[in-house]
């Protein structure tokens, strides 16, 4: 049973259609990437599944519960978590604050505690930087304290809108492996991101999306190894 | 001649009632991002509210400010609930929802003059007299000093340290990012609305004690709570704090200069008007950002 589902997904902000019947799966443990140029309506598709973007039609399933159209507070109660592109932490909320809030719809004080310490321990970074307004934090550390707060809420699925974007080959490297530890560690990843490579690589699958609609799929490595695909929809040479 | 003692006082005493008439304000402009003009209304209502307790001499101060809390939130949280969250939620352009504001408040307000009648009137309550040395102090400025500086420091509690007082800060700072953190959005807007309103309504009763009562109360007052909002940054609690005092000084100085210079206290209004110009010009975003 697949852990997450969307069937048929039409959505667009307005009356416009940016994304046409795209359907996409993520099983327990997966990291699933979602890539392709830009504007290919890669974030709306992920806005959509958390109510974000408008939904023209389309269903969406979590552990085979229909949670099309739900609102967007009540999917962290259903077990996803979101990691938007850019504006991903509170910036006149500490580091710490920015945590709790992770963790609203939470009552167990107690584990709420000990998953605070263990995001310090994970994010060293950011245990550094514990009562200091997020706006201080730099692009990486931003990125990272958005997944923390995120991962606070105990998601079993974490959407994450191009997180490499913007980063140094450094900070994104960082970013990179702390969200590969989270997949090791059960969480699954369902990830929109511009850098094709470093995303397929490391997909257990992958969807291609060119203007709107997915063109094609299958394993990471696979994809990156197809040679028309590379050049026709990923932007890059035919050399791997 | 006057003396600086009392100017001092009177300034401590206007900020005190921009601070509690403000808080409200400056959070519901913060969470719900458009100027609400039908605040002005739940000032005058809370301070007709206090007729009912207040039309006799011996009656109960603080059983008024309980019930224009209770009343003012109510009805503002009803106009919420009725009126602005379901333009909110058509994405009604801030212009519109200005509008329909100015429209509540216009109903509102006759309401109350239809209810209450235009004319002028005044609590019975009498408030002791003291005199320390040259400064005059009466006993409702020390209520409502000691209101405002309860209210401020419990709000920083209240925004520092729990659970809704943050989740009212991160709605501010970052509404989309709040939602989908799990902050269901409209009910802690819906709590700010009604809590922000109650303080109005507070500083209603105090304004009519200190002053008269009529339709306009509010009204009168909502260009100055503007400007202290707006001066403090919209939606900073600590701005809206040094920018009521900055204001009740500005004032309260201005009246001695307006003296001074042989002109009208009449004027003492406009200062609200050039310091909100002034603001707007130099620092937009007010003086917390």
């Amino acid at each position: 049973m697949p852990l997450f589902e969307a069937k048929n997904i039409c959505a667009g902000y307005g009356d416009v259609m940016i994304v046409n019947d795209v359907s996409l799966s993520v099983s327990n443990g997966d990291l699933v990437a979602i890539v392709g140029p830009n504007g290919s309506g890669k974030s709306t598709l992920l806005k959509s599944l958390l109510g974000l973007a408008h939904l023209f039609s389309g269903q969406v399933l979590y552990r085979e519960r229909d949670i099309t159209r739900i609102a967007p507070w009540q999917a962290v109660e259903v077990g996803l978590g979101y990691v938007p592109q850019v504006n991903n932490v509170f910036t006149n909320l500490t580091v710490n604050e920015n945590l709790e809030m992770g963790a609203y719809h939470r009552h167990d004080k107690a584990g709420i505690r000990s998953d605070l310490e263990e995001m310090y321990q994970r994010f060293p970074e950011l245990a550094a930087r514990k009562k200091a307004r997020a706006e201080t934090l730099s692009g990486g550390e931003r990125q990272l304290l958005a997944i923390a707060r995120a991962m606070m809420a105990r998601p079993r699925l974490l959407l994450l809108d191009e997180p490499l974007a913007f980063l140094s080959p450094k900070a994104s490297e960082v970013v990179l492996n702390r969200l590969l530890q989270i997949q090791a560690e059960g969480t699954s990843l369902l990830l929109v991101e511009q850098n094709t490579i470093k995303a397929l690589q490391n997909a257990s699958y992958g969807y291609i999306l060119n203007e709107g609609r997915c063109v094609m799929e299958g394993k990471g490595p696979q994809l990156l190894a197809d040679g028309s695909l590379r050049e026709r929809f990923l932007g890059l040479g035919k050399e791997v | 001649m006057f003396d600086i003692g009392q100017i001092l006082v009177n300034s401590v005493v206007t900020s005190s009632l921009y601070l509690l008439a403000g808080t409200g304000l400056t959070l519901t402009y913060g969470l719900s991002r458009f100027p609400n003009f039908a605040y002005a209304e739940f000032i005058t209502l809370g301070a007709f509210c206090g007729l009912f307790f207040l039309a006799k001499p011996d009656g109960v101060f603080f059983l008024a400010l309980i019930v224009a809390f209770l009343v003012a939130g109510f009805v503002s949280a009803s106009s919420y609930t009725l009126v602005f969250r379901p333009l909110v939620e058509r994405k009604t352009s801030l212009i519109h929802l200005m509008v329909a504001s100015i429209a509540l408040g216009y109903v509102l307000r006759h309401s109350m003059g239809e209810s209450w009648g235009w004319s002028a009137q005044a609590y019975q309550i009498m408030w002791p007299v003291y005199n320390i040395g040259n400064v005059r102090i009466t006993g409702l400025w020390i209520i409502l000093i000691a209101t405002a500086v309860l209210t401020a420091v419990a709000l920083h509690f209240f925004l520092t340290r729990t659970r809704a007082g943050k989740a009212i800060r991160a709605i501010a700072s970052n509404p989309d990012l709040a939602s989908v953190t799990g902050i269901n959005r409209q009910k802690v807007v819906l709590l700010t609305w009604f809590f922000g309103a109650g303080l109005a309504g507070v500083a209603g009763v105090f304004r009519a004690a200190d002053t008269r009562l009529f339709p306009m109360l509010g009204w009168d007052i909502l260009l100055p709570i503007f400007a202290v909002t707006i001066l403090g940054g919209i939606g900073s609690f600590y701005g809206l704090i040094i920018a009521a005092l900055l204001l009740g000084l500005a004032e309260n100085f201005g009246v001695v200069l307006l003296s001074g210079l042989g002109l009208s206290t009449e004027y003492r209004m406009a200062i609200a008007f050039l310091i909100l110009i002034g603001v707007l010009i130099i620092r937009p975003k007010g003086l917390a950002r």
